[in-house]
């Protein structure tokens, strides 16, 4: 406990974040951009003459437009102070110096995040003198403000989380910077999309917890609580439970990522990320199921969702560093070492598609345990999703044999938004498909990415085996 | 202290180090020498707990480096080939954080850095940038850090490399002032004169496997090394070259003022050969056997294979 409180990383990284001229920049630049937000929002509000109910409504206005401002822009702050932490120690050779000391691999993981989350904090407690002019328009209690703010900075805190993570598995500060922002982008838009669909139906707010945006709009506008399995619970404490679950997740991936010496030995990672999804799956549908009974519709939504959310992070469930002896294996037999069930629990980037199939697997089981949906039904849409994504597996795999690494994950990445944006306009053009389970109907397409990615994968094999032979 | 045995590495196809037997005894400076590419940082580094050795064991001080890197990291210092340092903090604060890193309380720390900075001559800079020093500070810096827990083994990847002469010179003072401390320092180089004058020990070690390891004298001796002599003299050098040539010397060369000649002869062969010299009335000022360095040893032994 004692090394909790007095981690040496994290006094390191400010002494030398507060040297750097960023921070005097980033300051009055997000000051700049909140104070412009609060003076359009004062002038719209006042040009209607003073009326204290329409102020008090603006009032809560600007403070959700705060929130979505605050939300984006540090967010992406957050973003780069974390996907930069662990690159620029490996860029600098300083991380093998770093590693050699007695500090545990929790203990690294802690300090950087400490380090990019106090200066987060700074910057926004730094603009709440900006947020003090909604008390001049009234309407708003202290709990209103003190609330979303909480929910900022545990949103801020797993982004940061997420992107040390992406920083521990990418070797270049600037692939870091752009993977996490793709991956922010996608975040920022499912968690929207998530947002919006609840706000259109409040009365099933279910995965939508998830956003800070829902949950503070509720916070301002509809304080109810929710309602899981007829007990009565206030909604932040759901977002904060699901966040700090989050953020172990992320810790513990991340520490377990870092120690390239133990690859082999991680089960516990997977093992626990396995519970921990599952574990939201099911207080998720069953949030939902309290209020009106989930029907095949929503599991359809659900998927296709997974769908978009299992595209953008594939990358790390084969993401990591091969030990010498892996990437030796890998090359001498591939799909073997991809597909076999000993690897299932190992932190081996080249099992990631076998542990895929055991988290879709066990998805879909909570699923059907949760809700009224049939295991038969919740299966099949499991199998369309693996039918979609295996292509893209063989692309994965077929780049890792190619020899590229870091690049891989970039390349399959976009790849698989490329995949989710053909996917969804075939679905979209109504010609073929109706529902994520008539997918496999659209067959040419399907054909078509199975043949090229099995084309990709057998020539990159052939030529692998043919390198290693000539090599020995 | 460090007990190597049978440890192979691969990476890839590549053998990097190949069934490599080692030991090293507490006190020791073991010089770990070999061309570019021979093996020697990826043995460092397994033994730094940095790598994991694809067979065979290793232990230092009785720990297994593989089960407890913990533990073996509170023992050792490891002083990478190349390293980085961070530009924004200044010296003091540097060496601060790795104390800190490395568990020293607070209230010994300073003193501590104190001690480290004065052996490594950086007292002056110890207010400073770490942005501001030269490329031999930082590497005396690096030194500083390594020595800061106070580490039973050192581990020093090429010390020395891309120094300029007098940054070479001071590292090597800063090494004769451990090696007075008796710590066991395991070093390697492929600029052999560097190891030369402080070494007890060392190992030769080329393609993977180690070729030769031991006391320097003894592996002198066990190679059978042709050894020089240099001669000093009042009367014109022709002459002795004539003598020497009469008793059958065929490697004979001038060296400024004095000859140089390479033989195989025993120590009773020798005294004879200057007996001789001194019945000859040559006004002889020295006689003395030029000291084979490793560079001679190093290219008796390795034959040049790795690149």
């Amino acid at each position: 406990m004692k090394n909790f409180f007095q981690n040496p990383l994290v006094i390191k990284q400010l002494r030398e974040e507060m040297r750097s001229r960023k921070i005097f920049f980033l300051v009055p630049v997000y000051i700049a951009i909140l104070s412009t937000i609060a003076l359009v929002s004062v002038a719209n509000s006042s040009s209607a003459g003073f009326n204290p109910v329409t102020l008090s409504s603006s009032s809560k206005i600007t403070l959700f437009v705060f929130v979505i401002a605050v939300s984006i822009l540090l967010g992406l702050i957050a973003l780069i102070l974390g996907a930069a932490s662990f690159t620029t120690e490996k860029e600098r050779a300083t991380y093998e110096l770093l590693e050699l000391t007695p500090m545990s691999y929790v203990q690294l993981v802690l300090g950087k995040f400490f380090h990019s989350f106090i200066l987060i904090t700074l910057i926004l407690f730094s603009s709440l003198p900006v947020f003090s002019i909604l008390f001049f328009m009234g309407g708003l209690g202290y709990l209103d403000l003190i609330l979303p703010i909480l929910y900022l900075m545990l949103f801020f805190a797993v982004v940061i989380l997420g992107a040390i993570c992406i920083s521990i598995g990418s070797n270049k500060t600037i692939i870091g910077i752009i993977l996490s922002l793709l991956v922010g982008f996608v975040t920022y838009v499912s968690l929207a999309i998530l947002g919006t669909g609840a706000y259109n139906n409040p009365e099933g707010l279910g995965f939508a917890v998830l956003s800070p945006w829902l949950v503070a709009w509720r916070q301002i506008f509809q304080p109810v609580p929710l309602r899981i399995l007829s007990f009565s619970v206030p909604v932040w404490i759901v977002y904060c439970a699901l966040y700090i679950l989050l953020a172990i997740l992320l810790i513990s991936w991340g520490h377990n990522a870092l120690d390239t010496r133990k690859l082999q030995r991680n089960a516990r990672a997977r093992i626990v990320g396995l519970i921990l999804v599952n574990l939201y799956i099911a207080v998720g549908t069953l949030c939902l199921n309290a209020y009106r009974p989930i029907t095949i519709k929503q599991i359809e939504d659900f998927y296709q969702i997974l769908m978009g959310v299992l595209i953008t992070t594939l990358p790390f469930f084969v993401v990591g560093v091969f030990t010498d002896q892996d990437e030796q294996n890998f090359l001498h037999n591939p799909l073997k070492q991809t597909f076999h069930p000993r690897n299932l629990f190992l932190n081996h980037p080249a099992t990631g598609p076998f542990y895929l199939i055991a988290l879709l697997t066990s998805i879909s089981l909570t699923l059907a345990l949760c809700t009224p949906v049939t295991v038969r039904t919740t299966m099949s849409g499991v199998f369309v999703l693996l039918l979609w994504i295996f292509p893209w597996l063989f692309l994965f795999l077929s780049l890792r044999l190619s020899g590229i690494q870091g690049r891989g994950i970039f390349v399959s990445y976009i790849l698989g938004i490329l995949l989710v944006v053909l996917v969804s306009t075939f679905y979209h053009s109504g010609k073929a498909a109706n529902t994520i389970f008539d997918f496999f109907l659209i067959t040419p397409v399907l054909i078509f990415l199975y043949i090229a990615s099995l084309a990709a994968f057998i020539l990159t094999s052939v030529r692998a085996s043919r390198r290693l032979r000539r090599t020995t | 202290m460090v007990t190597i045995e049978n440890v192979s590495k691969y990476y890839g196809e590549l053998k990097a180090v190949d069934s490599l037997n080692l030991e090293i005894r507490e006190g020791e400076i073991f010089g770990f020498i070999g061309p570019n590419g021979a093996g020697k940082t990826t043995t460092l580094r397994m033994i730094a707990t940095l790598l994991r050795p694809t067979s065979g064991q290793i232990r230092i001080a009785g720990i297994n480096p593989e089960t407890h890197p913990a533990d073996v990291r509170r023992i050792i210092g490891y002083m990478p080939d190349h390293f980085g340092v961070y530009p924004d903090l200044v010296v003091w604060e540097y060496l601060d954080f790795f104390g800190s890193a490395y568990e020293i309380p607070p209230e010994k720390r300073t003193g501590l850095i104190d001690d480290v900075l004065q052996l490594t001559d950086l007292t002056i800079k110890k207010y400073e940038l770490v942005e501001s020093l030269s490329r031999g500070m930082k590497q005396r810096l690096c030194l500083a850090k390594t020595l800061l827990h106070d580490p039973a083994l050192l581990l020093l990847d090429e010390p020395a490399s891309g120094l300029d002469p007098r940054a070479r010179i001071e590292i090597r003072e800063l090494l004769k002032e451990l090696k007075k401390m008796k710590k066991t320092i395991l070093i390697s180089s492929h600029i052999l004169s560097e190891l030369s004058d402080f070494c007890t020990s060392i190992g030769i070690i080329e393609r993977g496997k180690l070729v030769i390891s031991g006391d320097l004298t003894e592996i002198e001796a066990r190679i059978n090394l042709t050894r020089s002599y240099r001669i000093r003299s009042l009367d014109p050098l022709e002459t002795i070259e004539a003598f020497l040539q009469s008793v059958g010397i065929e490697q004979i060369h001038r060296n400024g003022d004095s000859i140089q000649f390479d033989c195989n002869k025993t120590e009773e062969e020798i005294a004879s050969l200057l007996q001789g010299l001194v019945r000859q009335n040559f006004r002889i000022t020295a006689f003395q056997p030029v000291q084979a360095n490793l560079e001679d040893l190093f290219m008796k032994i390795t034959k040049g294979e790795v690149a």
